[in-house]
């Protein structure tokens, strides 16, 4: 009985990406599936788009900016709160994890009205603030996580053998934390990569994540070379998943205790 | 406090960069969140886009006192909930199957499981759009095997909806029912067994009474992110199927109607906040060996 539905259920978590693929590959105009024929036009088709080029181009920009800044931030978030109190380490880590919680349409809500408030126009600049914000946690997670597998008086004895305090950091427990950092780093960079209900209301008209691009697309009658865009999308982010899996193994970011 | 013992130049740049990361998440998270909430309480004239009113429950009242709204309010519930259930009816076998599977296929499992959620909604939504559009699989299918004869209107509809949403939601609730059974000792099972267990009274009387936290926190998840998600009702509902963060998103960028976006954002949350607040209170009373922790032991021990 379990398995019929665990098949059942992994069939139906597959389905719509598989259908995805294969439906890129047709000759017909319109979207359709079972596909006629076989061709790559669509995919050539797409590559001269340049609205989606351009998104393309700023997804990856901002969720590169993002992942450094957000990995930074959650990394230096972990080692302060690392040395603090169990009170201040509890209600900080409530609130540097509460975007998870948070529904995306109310954090982007918030968002948008703080960045019109301060006048600031919608840029690079806003995009990238609210998904450092949405990102960090998952840092937070992986690298407390790496941290947690330490010994606490690790700094200790750098310091004993003469490190100064931020040479013991840099020399000593950042090696030592090395795949929370790059796993917490890559996922940062998913996270904001694939991110549209935050995007969508911090991105200007003209300047449109990958995303929030196709979500806008989605209302018109939809021609086969959106298809092959999101077929890329699924490649690239499968090309991901073998670069986590690789680095951290990516059950450790689902799986990990709660840090 | 263990700063305290350190060095004094280790302390002070230990506490200057706590008030670094303090302001950058207060004024980030905090000062946002509190400037909607005040926002929900102005009234502005969407002619001038000039605020008339700074403190006012216009807003609540425009909200409550419509049965439009009202309606939308039910209908989100609703959807959310159908969600859910059909969350848990896939998700609790698929985890146990999961859990009791060998490490190899347990391994495969788990990326299936996994994968979704390193892939954009919009772009898994879109897939369902194929499925579902009047060429898609599911029509041609159907057509081809003969069993209709016109085409049917899947798309647009609150089954498309419910569809997408599972879709989207079911790896958060296979993994936080597969975290809590991953918890739970094999030795407990093995002890059920020994004291003479059949495999349904196991089931009954052992795993599901201590998966149930992971049961709640799984449906938590899941009702709370499908009651506020706009993008799968948009593309997979269009202009039919409306739920209130597809409207706060509407009213906020296509009407420009900050505060009524606002305190239907801030609706959103309380209806979250009080399905979270209910799901744990039914799991505290679904829970004895949990409740018998923390009060004295009950007196009416249930026959075993």
């Amino acid at each position: 009985m379990t398995r019929a539905v665990a098949y059942f259920g992994a069939a139906f978590l597959l389905l719509p990406v598989v259908v995805i693929v294969i439906a890129s590959f047709t000759e017909v105009r319109y979207i359709s599936f079972p596909p006629k024929g076989f061709t790559l036009d669509w995919y050539a088709a797409a590559l001269v788009r340049r609205e989606f080029l351009g998104s393309l181009q700023l997804s990856l920009t901002v969720a590169g900016i993002s992942a450094l800044i957000a990995t930074a931030i959650g990394t230096l978030s972990c080692l302060v709160l690392r040395r603090s109190g169990p009170a201040t380490r509890a209600a900080a880590t409530a609130l540097v994890m509460s975007p998870l919680v948070l529904p995306g349409v109310v954090t982007g809500i918030a968002l948008l009205q703080f960045f019109s408030l301060l006048g600031m126009n919608l840029s690079l600049t806003s995009l990238v603030l609210g998904h450092v914000l949405i990102t960090v946690p998952y840092v937070v997670r992986l690298v407390s996580d790496s941290l947690n597998a330490l010994p606490a008086n690790l700094e200790w004895a750098a310091a004993s053998l003469g490190a100064a305090p931020a040479r013991a950091v840099t020399a000593v427990v950042l090696p030592c934390i090395k795949s929370g950092l790059i796993g917490g780093a890559i996922f940062a960079f998913i996270v904001s990569f694939e991110n549209v209900t935050i995007s969508v209301f911090l991105s200007a008209p003209q300047m449109t994540t990958l995303p929030v691009r196709v979500f806008g697309y989605t209302d018109q009658a939809i021609e086969t070379w959106l298809v092959a865009i999101c077929s890329m999308t699924i490649f690239f982010t499968v090309a991901l998943i073998f670069a986590i899996e690789r680095v951290i193994g990516l059950q450790r970011i689902f799986y990990s205790g709660k840090g | 406090m263990s700063a305290g013992a350190v060095r004094g130049s280790r302390a002070s740049g230990h506490r200057l960069l706590f008030i670094l990361l303090a302001v950058f998440f207060l004024s980030l998270l905090v000062a946002p969140l509190a400037l909607m909430l005040s926002s929900a309480f102005q009234r502005v004239d969407l002619t001038t886009f000039q605020t008339t009113d700074r403190l006012t429950l216009h807003q609540f009242i425009r909200f409550f006192g419509d049965s439009y709204y009202l309606e939308l309010l039910a209908r989100t519930v609703w959807i959310a909930t159908q969600t859910t259930v059909l969350c848990l009816l896939i998700g609790y076998p698929f985890a146990l199957y999961m859990w009791r599977a060998g490490p190899r296929e347990r391994q495969v499992l788990r990326l299936i499981v996994l994968s979704p959620l390193l892939i954009s909604f919009v772009i898994l939504n879109f897939g369902w759009l194929i499925i579902l559009a009047p060429q898609g699989l599911i029509n041609n299918l159907l057509l081809g095997l003969g069993i209709t004869r016109t085409r049917l209107p899947l798309l647009h509809s609150e089954g498309a909806v419910v569809v997408g949403l599972v879709h989207v939601h079911l790896p958060f609730m296979i993994l936080s029912i597969e975290n809590a059974l991953e918890t739970l000792s094999s030795d407990v099972v093995k002890a059920g067994r020994s004291l003479g267990a059949d495999r349904w009274q196991l089931m009954r009387n052992v795993i599901w009474p201590l998966s149930i936290g992971g049961v709640v926190s799984g449906s938590v998840i899941v009702f709370a992110t499908t009651a506020s998600s706009f993008v799968t009702p948009v593309l997979l509902g269009g202009a039919w199927v409306k739920t209130l963060a597809s409207v706060a998103y509407q009213q906020i960028l296509v009407n420009l109607d900050m505060p009524f976006g606002s305190a239907i954002a801030i609706i959103l949350l309380l209806l979250t906040a009080i399905v979270t607040f209910g799901l744990v209170r039914l799991a505290e009373r679904l829970q004895p060996h949990l409740a018998a922790d923390r009060a004295a032991r009950p007196t009416t021990e249930p026959s075993a």
